[in-house]
């Protein structure tokens, strides 16, 4: 028998699997401990996403109802969501600097960070696509200079891609976007899989209307990465970046 | 005590003997409910913890009026599916399960700010106590997802020199002694 992966197991717990399938797997889990260890170690990588906002659509439908359904389901959920907050505060600030702290509300705003993917979104992100990266360094008197990324929407339009040389030693850049949002709407910040910050407030410097976070120089590692701004509350829409890093 | 409680003693020792002959402990009895409560998990969450009992308590009668079971692990499965089939059956039961609030997704209710924090501040603690390499250990492994989630556990696994399932088990126990220290800190 072909042992099954995990990502099958996944699709197990979310329903996605053929009844044959499942039935076979429904006598091994009853059958044999480390089975269901893994299992368990599945479902909790699921509800883990699930507090994380990493899930969408049926599959966020299905996973809400499972983690929803006893008192107890209902407090691991919690304390995942906590979990996330810490880990947020952990990635996103730097001690000192952060913008999410894990006790503060931006901790409970980062623990509810969705993913929205909405048709005005979509047609958002083609927009977005065409932007102007500009890179400064910004002086700081009480820290040292950060390696500044802004993504603006820009004048040209099909630019899929966008290069920049980050410097080798940075350990963290700022990271700046331009946004529709008016004061009050906040923002989630995403780079790729591997970084988000939320409710991230509007900022404004003139005409122009962004919001700002610090991310780990590892999250834009030399190669190609995505950036998503998505609206949050107070605003709608996404907008997108394709991004080429290289070390300077 | 009443006859049918001494007869469901009389079961309920019969099953614990069959799992100590069949080479299993004191644990293998909770194992095997946890096992049942994952696989009802999947089909009635809100009614797994009540029907795996269910099940246990039939394959102990069945034991202890002397049924042929060659496997208890292997024989639990047939037992768990015909309760199962009977709880979908009673269409006042379901009624009552698709009614229950703790069905409906609560996702898009935002949980109450202040609760969130009270769980947030247990978890502080809990992770506190649990000790620098534990608390190290717990928010590295579940702290990716994603590609990263992957990586991160490989290099976690090389550090302590172990395999990926024994990382995995001993995350495992790490978070269930984490969620049940949280649960006692919150429970009011």
């Amino acid at each position: 028998m072909t042992e099954a992966t995990d990502d099958t197991l996944r699709d197990w717990l979310l329903g996605k699997l053929a009844s044959a399938d499942a039935d076979v797997l429904e006598q091994r889990l009853i059958e044999d401990e480390d089975f269901a260890a893994r299992l368990r170690g599945v479902e909790t990588d699921l509800l883990d996403d699930l507090a994380r906002g990493a899930l969408a659509g049926a599959e966020r439908a299905r996973a809400a109802a499972y983690f929803a359904a006893t008192p107890q389901d209902r407090l691991r959920l919690r304390i995942a969501r906590a979990l996330a907050a810490i880990d947020a505060g952990k990635t996103t600030s730097p001690r000192g600097r952060g913008h999410v702290h894990a006790g503060d509300p931006g901790s409970v705003r980062a623990m509810r960070l969705r993913r929205r993917w909405s048709a005005t979104a979509i047609a958002l992100a083609g927009i977005a696509a065409v932007a102007v990266i500009a890179l400064r360094l910004q002086p700081d008197a009480t820290a040292p200079a950060a390696f500044t990324i802004t993504l603006t929407d820009g004048q040209q339009r099909g630019a899929s891609s966008i290069e920049i040389a980050v410097p080798a030693g940075a350990s963290e850049l700022r990271v700046q976007a331009e946004v529709d949002g008016d004061a009050g709407a906040h923002y989630l910040l995403a780079i790729d899989d591997t970084f988000a910050a939320s409710g991230l407030p509007v900022r404004t410097a003139g005409a122009y209307r962004y919001v700002e976070t610090m991310a780990p120089a590892a999250a834009l590692a030399a190669g190609a990465h995505r950036v998503r701004v998505v609206a949050e509350k107070g605003a709608a829409g996404e907008s997108s970046w394709t991004l080429t890093t290289r070390n300077q | 005590m009443s006859d049918a409680g001494v007869a469901a003693d009389s079961a309920f020792a019969a099953l614990l003997a069959r799992l100590s002959a069949d080479g299993g402990d004191a644990a293998a009895y909770e194992s095997l409910r946890r096992r049942l409560i994952q696989f009802l998990r999947l089909h009635v969450p809100a009614e797994a913890d009540d029907l795996a009992d269910v099940v246990l308590d039939r394959l102990a009668r069945r034991l202890h009026e002397g049924t042929d079971v060659a496997s208890v692990p292997s024989y639990a499965p047939g037992i768990a599916r015909m309760v199962l089939h009977e709880a979908r059956a009673k269409s006042a039961r379901r009624h009552r399960a698709e009614a229950d609030p703790t069905l409906v997704p609560d996702d898009e209710a935002p949980d109450d700010a202040s609760e969130l924090e009270h769980v947030l501040a247990a978890l502080r603690a809990c992770l506190d106590a649990a000790g620098t390499s534990a608390r190290r250990l717990i928010l590295a492994y579940y702290g990716a997802d994603g590609a990263a989630r992957i990586a991160t556990r490989k290099r976690l696994a090389d550090e302590c020199a172990i395999s990926l399932n024994a990382l995995r088990n001993r995350a495992l126990r790490l978070r269930d002694a984490l969620e049940d220290c949280v649960r006692k800190r919150t429970v009011s």
